[in-house]
């Protein structure tokens, strides 16, 4: 339970310190890119989603 | 395509949006319009990046960037816009110095300027204390003038503060020592 515990939190750094880095970077993006990002990052996720999906997760 | 090659198929693709999302960061970030200003004062170039005016202190509300002069010098200014896009960069340019909200002088006119795609151009300029109509200050006084560098939408401050040409010292009287009487 306790692995779990500290595999949560290691998870939740990773997470804020990308979104933390990603925050920072994109203030110097332009619109299009800004939004070629948000396409991009969305369809990274559903991706991502549908590997594990066909791998049973 | 079997159920693995499919999942795999995904993987990939996702990377591939991985390997999108950092290549618009560098491809994004290298385009655009930079201004980089050279500044020469006592003998020191200073050279203002355009990282300076995206900091965000100097966005909120900090106003422009400070300089030292001794009156008297000329100051030489060297403005370079670098175009780092796919089309001519075409724009006004305009420099005056200003003081306690009061236009001094205009030292550049709605200049035009082109840059080409991926190209420099520079705008030199010199400010010298006769262009700004004051005395030299006198010891322990300081003048400052704010020097405005409108490009377009963008507008840069330089805030200038003069110092006198040489250090002058008040005379120093001495004091009066008391002689003591000869003792009778």
């Amino acid at each position: 339970m306790r692995i779990y515990i500290l595999y949560g939190f290691g998870i939740l750094l990773c997470v804020s310190g990308i979104g933390y880095l990603a925050a920072e970077y994109i203030k110097y993006l332009s619109e299009p890119g800004k939004l070629a990002c948000l396409a991009l990052t969305t369809a990274m996720f559903a991706l991502f989603g549908k590997y594990f999906d066909e791998r049973g997760w | 395509m079997t159920a693995k090659n499919r999942s795999n198929l995904y993987l990939y693709l996702a990377l591939v949006c991985f390997a999108g999302i950092l290549a618009i960061f560098v491809v994004d970030g290298y385009l655009g319009i930079y201004d980089t200003l050279y500044i020469t004062t006592q003998e020191r170039e200073q050279i203002i990046e355009p990282d300076y005016w995206q900091q965000r202190w100097v966005r909120e509300g900090y106003e422009g960037y400070s300089l030292g002069a001794r009156w008297g010098e000329p100051i030489p200014f060297r403005y370079e816009i670098d175009n780092r896009s796919f089309s001519t960069y075409s724009v006004n340019t305009e420099v005056s110095v200003w003081k306690g909200g009061q236009e001094v002088v205009v030292l550049l006119n709605k200049t035009e300027i082109s840059v080409a795609p991926f190209n420099r151009a520079v705008v030199d300029w010199t400010l010298r204390p006769e262009d700004l109509g004051d005395s030299s200050p006198v010891s322990g006084e300081y003048r400052e003038y704010t020097v405005r560098i409108r490009l377009g939408a963008i507008e840069r401050k330089i805030i200038l503060s003069y110092y006198p040409e040489a250090a002058v010292y008040p005379e120093k009287i001495p004091v009066p020592v008391p002689v003591p009487e000869p003792a009778r």
